[in-house]
């Protein structure tokens, strides 16, 4: 399996340093966003990342394809180690890996038309000698997408959120790239025009054989699309594997917490739920021992002293001293 | 039962660039003593404006045109600012999506609590404050008495969100309006304040008119459900009919194209088309351009909002002969 991933993070670590502003004489604090995060994606496959605001799905995204280096940690892309690329390698590299934002109002240049806007990284990358060429592949490209020719010379604020996060996503695919990742891409959205989206990624997906990073904290949409789920809580990994299996039967409290905490849009299946107490442990000071033991209401003595390690059983892991079987 | 409020015929106008707008298009609704009433509408469709309508807080551009809305048996509408402010602090309060723009960044969250018992009680200093350190314990704050002296910048969304929610309901009041209220939220702090949102109604019999785009917190939450689009109310039902059985090819169409957490679907159903635009809406049926089955006659005849059972209503020529335009 490992020789077949096509991107693996291997123990993944990002600090950012944050300075308390105006206060001069404090040292400058760090946060640790990631902390030792191991994960492989394969060819075609959807690997998704949950978990609440601030637990650093973002961060790996985006160390994922170079955009952030690592603290400590390395990620390997088609077997090639990103930090020992070169510049001009990288920016060879980079091609094969794309993004797609949240918010699809301000990831495109508001002066330029959508034919515009997907033709600039094939302009930029020089991948055809004409310009004629390169418009005429950002047509075809805007079309895969829904976008029908006759929109193509609009400008993005004259375009709805969907039909615009169609065009980010038909400027992702203009370098055919091979792995993309999805972060929160479809959060922004109206619930009528998320399905079109999704329908969209997994049709693309289909037929140009991507591996995707899809960011959520929708899990009714990462159910949906991924084949394997990692849930996160403050930096770390709480469990990983088969997303069937995983929401099938969690076996981190968290992940079932979280499970339970989202409104099910069925009336009869209405029950009163424990819900998940407290709020979420400040990063730059995360408790001791297990992350989530200060919201955990299963948590026993060693809990809060000592931290679990992820405990690996063929595809499915989990850290946590005392998981559900 | 009795009705607390009952909005018969609103239409309100908003001026801008583009011309007139009528974000609430001939809106009639009632809350019942003790219930939770669901209005659920994609982005646009004029929930808030409807909410604001009824509160006299419209903006500058927005004009009632018609219609009434009756508390208590006294028309909100034809009541002068003095009068409308002392019935929002005191008998029907409002939760919006950010609590950060209707709480006081320069106040103490307590005081700002305990100002609003001494303005509408006449409680004593001491009480109130000792009221307001109960509130804060009921809302679930935990360490109440200290977050007394918190700034509200000093809270999370989930902690400012509670003190709004004890703001609101500190004076018992018969009717809270919720727009929104979670959406900002991580989904387990969003359990948390739907839970005591809950426990609240049925404590102290407190109306709510529940506000949001989201089907899986009005399944959970209501009792009566109305469906908004483009200003209008397409289909109206008790939440168990509404979801078990969808009258209004909209309301269909939404419900189908949410992923389900229990359960795989194959391909998500896509609803064509974007959110319409206030601005340039079709004559006939507003949704026809977007719907499965519309007919020709669908572009030409406006359908009226009949009843189709005792307790249900929609919008559409499937139950309505329509009015020629
Ligand atoms: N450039 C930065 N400088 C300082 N801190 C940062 C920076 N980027 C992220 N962080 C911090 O790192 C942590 C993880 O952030 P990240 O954006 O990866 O979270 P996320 O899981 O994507 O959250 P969300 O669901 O809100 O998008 C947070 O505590 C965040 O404040
Ligand atoms: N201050 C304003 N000036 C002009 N138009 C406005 C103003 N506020 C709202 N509108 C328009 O009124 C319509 C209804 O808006 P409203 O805020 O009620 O929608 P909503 O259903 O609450 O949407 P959301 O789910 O995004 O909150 C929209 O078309 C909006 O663009
Ligand atoms: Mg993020
Ligand atoms: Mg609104």
């Amino acid at each position: 399996m490992s020789n077949l991933a096509f991107v693996k993070a291997d123990s993944l670590v990002k600090e950012f340093s944050i300075k308390p502003e105006g206060i001069s004489f404090m040292r400058a604090a760090s946060v640790q966003a990631v902390s030792g995060v191991s994960f492989e994606i394969n060819r075609g496959e959807t690997f998704a990342l949950v978990g609440e605001s601030g637990c650093g799905k973002s961060t790996i995204g985006r160390l994922s394809i170079g955009l952030l280096k690592p603290t400590s940690g390395s990620v390997y892309i088609d077997g090639i180690e990103l930090g020992s690329l070169s510049g001009s390698d990288m920016k060879r590299m980079r091609s094969k890996m794309q993004i797609i934002f949240q918010d699809p109002y301000s990831s495109l240049n508001p002066r330029m038309r959508a034919l515009e806007i997907v033709a600039e990284p094939l302009l930029a990358h020089k991948v055809y000698s004409s310009r004629a060429q390169a418009m005429q592949e950002s047509m075809h490209l805007l079309e895969m997408c829904g976008i029908s020719s006759s929109l193509a010379s609009r400008y993005a604020h004259q375009f709805s959120g969907g039909q615009r996060q169609r065009i980010g996503i038909a400027r992702a695919l203009a370098l055919r790239p091979q792995y993309i990742v999805c972060d929160e891409p479809v959060s922004a959205l109206d619930v009528s025009i998320q399905s079109q989206i999704i329908n969209l990624l997994v049709e693309l997906q289909e037929m140009l054989q991507l591996s995707y990073m899809f960011i959520s904290h929708d899990l009714s949409v990462v159910r949906y699309i991924s084949d394997r789920v990692c849930v996160m809580f403050l930096g770390k990994v709480c469990e990983i594997g088969n997303t069937n299996e995983i929401f099938g039967s969690p076996r981190h409290p968290y992940t079932k917490l979280l499970l339970e905490a989202v409104p099910k849009a069925d009336p009869t299946q209405r029950k009163d739920k424990d819900v998940l107490l407290g709020d979420m442990p400040s990063p730059i000071n995360p408790p001791s021992g297990c992350r989530f033991h200060t919201r955990c209401p299963y948590k026993k003595g060693i809990c809060s002293e000592l931290e679990p390690a992820l405990e690996i059983k063929g595809d499915r892991s989990v850290a946590c001293h005392f998981p559900f079987s | 039962m009795q009705s607390v409020l009952e909005i018969k015929g609103l239409t309100t106008h908003i001026k801008t660039k583009a011309g007139t707008i009528v974000p609430v298009n001939g809106v009639s609704l009632s809350v019942l003593k003790g219930e939770i009433v669901g209005i659920v509408g994609e982005s646009g469709c004029g929930k808030s404006m409807m909410a604001m309508s009824v509160l006299q807080l419209l903006p500058a551009a927005g004009k009632i045109v018609d219609g009434q809305a009756l508390f208590e048996g006294a028309d909100l509408l034809g009541m002068n600012k003095r009068q409308m402010r002392s019935i929002r602090g005191d008998k029907i309060s409002m939760v919006f999506q950010e609590p950060m723009s209707s709480l006081n960044p320069t106040m103490k969250v307590g005081k700002q609590v305990s100002e609003s018992l001494i303005l509408h009680t006449k409680a004593s200093r001491a009480e109130a404050k000792e009221r307001t350190v109960q509130i804060f314990q009921e809302v679930g704050i935990p360490d109440a008495q200290r977050r007394y002296n918190s700034y509200p910048h000093q809270l999370s969304g989930g902690l400012r969100q509670r003190v709004m929610i004890g703001l609101a309901l500190a004076l018992k009041p018969a009717l809270m309006i919720a727009d929104e209220p979670t959406t900002a939220l991580d989904v387990t702090i969003e359990a948390q304040i739907l839970k005591l949102m809950k426990g609240m109604q049925a404590a102290s019999n407190t109306s709510i008119i529940l506000i949001t785009h989201n089907l899986g917190i009005i399944a959970e939450l209501c009792s009566y459900v109305y469906v908004m689009y483009a200003g209008q109310i397409m289909e109206q039902a008790p939440v168990f009919e509404l979801f078990a059985e969808p009258k209004h090819p909209y309301t269909q169409g939404l419900l189908k194209s949410l992923p389900m957490l229990g359960e795989h679907r194959e391909k998500l159903h896509a609803i064509p088309g974007s959110v319409p635009n206030l601005a340039s809406l079709p004559p006939g049926c507003s949704f026809c351009p977007r719907c499965d089955i519309a007919t020709s006659a669908c572009y030409t005849l406006k359908p009226g909002l009949e009843k189709i059972s005792e307790a249900r209503k929609a919008r559409c020529l499937l139950y309505s002969k329509g009015v020629a335009l």
